[in-house]
């Protein structure tokens, strides 16, 4: 559905230099700190800025061909942009209309109604968590079959992050050929929605693994030096040196929990591992 | 692109309360005077302005970075600014011819048939202008943005006034007399001046567009 391939980005220090595919129907997750290159990585994709080197593909098509009839396949939402902030609701929906063939206004007003969003307010007057409803809702009523979303849950509390992710559940449950690349730096969110996940972190992807492998076989091993010097470390990925003694990441947990019962094996989970990832050591 | 002038004509709504002091404005005017040329060529401006402000609602709170992540291709974008920029100049020009009908007729004057040449020629002579404003503005808008571009305005202006003097010096270098151009369109006759004028000014608008579809070519956002 989406593959990008060898993409480059300089600007002055920073350095964008990433590879990633999204399959057919998977959900996949792209996390990484502020600053990491996930919006960048975006632009790219959406043709927003000129990458100096690389290749992108998008329905099998490179980028650049793609017709405006192959754009009308994909919804977009973006962090820090939207429709303009003079328009209202009501203004929007003949816009949609007219831009998307299969834009359903049916059920975009009928999810208007359901999350109680104003249509006769400008969007300025919108609160953090109606705009960034009505950005979820704008691309998934159109009938993409790429949803390209850039920290959709950014500044959202805890119950609109769980709407908006029950959105998207709602979504792909209603197209299951949908693919879907979703950015964000609150990894629960990526946990329990996405199939695969890449972390970013200072312009390069530096993991990518299946969220239900990341969450079952990696953990933490929390170990003190005298157990660190008899840990057999060849499924050891990254370490650091803690107060206790050492923190060590690994993908085989039950290696780990079969032959040292005795150790502290925190489970894994995105947050420890991209910690671990940027923050850790090789062995 | 009807989607991108569907936006426009909806955020041109949050106008609407100025256009109505502008059309009073006009139409006090109209009733206060016989001259129709400035009426007529502010509202064209006034309308025309909208499609540079329309830029500004784009780029506001970077919404440009969305504009562009929908379906439609950057030249639709400079073209839709464009057909709106003309859809505003001639609309905005045919409001106000009805307006002034309307203050002759409540005047007691039964229209302006009498003088529909006039008319005729000042139609021409300010789409003309309308056409110059936008080619000029246009891609400056497009180039700098809003607050850069007011600057550029004034370069540019800067830049004109300079080349006027120089062309006005080579005239008289060349012994060119400008008095024997005028001559030259008058004996064309006002319709036809206003025509020409009007064919010159496109002309320009188009190679305008040209120049803006390359700037927004090479935009990153």
């Amino acid at each position: 559905m989406l593959e990008v391939s060898g993409l480059k980005k300089n600007y002055g220090d920073f350095k964008l230099n990433c590879s990633m595919r999204v399959e057919d129907g998977r959900i996949t997750g792209l996390i990484g700190e502020n600053g990491a290159g996930k919006s960048t990585a975006f632009k790219a994709i959406l043709g927003l800025i000129a990458p100096d080197e690389g290749t992108i593909r998008i329905f099998g098509k490179e980028r650049e061909k793609l017709s405006v009839d192959d754009r009308q396949n994909i919804g977009v939402v973006l962090s820090d942009s939207g429709f303009s902030g003079y328009l209202t609701i009501k203004d929007i929906i003949p816009v949609l209309k007219h831009l998307y063939d299969r834009f359903d206004p049916v059920f975009f007003r009928k999810q208007v109604r359901r999350f109680q969003l104003p249509t006769d307010k400008t969007l300025k007057e919108f609160s953090t968590g109606m705009k960034a409803k009505l950005k979820v809702l704008a691309a998934t009523s159109v009938q993409a079959k790429l949803l390209l979303l850039d920290e959709p849950t950014a500044g959202l509390d805890v119950i609109a992050r769980d709407e908006l992710l029950e959105m998207l559940r709602e979504y792909m449950e209603r197209y299951e050929t949908t693919s879907v690349l979703i950015s964000s730096h609150i990894s629960s969110d990526l946990e329990t929605l996405c199939d695969d996940v890449y972390m970013i972190h200072g312009g390069r992807i530096i993991m990518h693994e299946d969220v239900d492998v990341l969450l079952s076989d990696y953990a933490l091993l929390k170990v003190s030096e005298e157990q660190y010097a008899g840990l057999d470390k060849q499924y050891i990925l990254r370490v650091k040196k803690e107060p206790y003694g050492y923190c060590c990441l690994t993908d085989q947990r039950q290696y780990y929990l079969e032959n040292y019962p005795s150790l502290a094996i925190e489970k894994g989970s995105i947050d420890g591992t991209i910690t671990m990832m940027i923050r850790g050591e090789n062995v | 692109m009807k989607g991108l002038l569907i936006k426009d004509l909806k955020l041109m709504k949050n106008q609407k309360n100025f256009f109505l002091v502008i059309l009073v404005v006009i139409a006090f005017l109209a009733a206060g005077s016989d001259d129709l040329s400035f009426p007529m060529g502010f509202t064209a401006f006034i309308g025309t302005l909208f499609t540079l402000s329309s830029i500004s609602y784009d780029e506001f709170d970077n919404g440009n970075a969305f504009l562009f992540s929908l379906p439609i291709t950057r030249k639709q974008y400079v073209l839709e600014k464009y057909g709106f920029g003309l859809l505003l100049g001639i609309g905005s020009l045919l409001t106000a011819v009805c307006l002034l009908s309307a203050v002759r007729l409540v005047k007691g004057e039964l229209s302006l048939v009498g003088r529909l040449s006039e008319i005729g020629f000042t139609v021409l002579a300010v789409l003309a202008l309308n056409w110059g404003f936008l080619a000029l503005m246009l891609p400056l808008q497009l180039k700098f943005g809003s607050e850069k571009g007011r600057v550029a305005i004034l370069g540019v202006f800067g830049v004109a006034a300079v080349l006027g003097m120089l062309a006005s010096k080579s005239a008289a270098f060349f012994r060119i007399s400008v008095t024997a151009v005028w001559d030259g369109l008058s004996a064309m006759g006002v319709g036809m001046a206003g025509v020409l004028l009007l064919v010159l000014s496109f002309g320009i608008l188009v190679c305008s567009m040209a120049v803006s579809m390359a700037i927004v070519k090479k935009k990153e956002f």
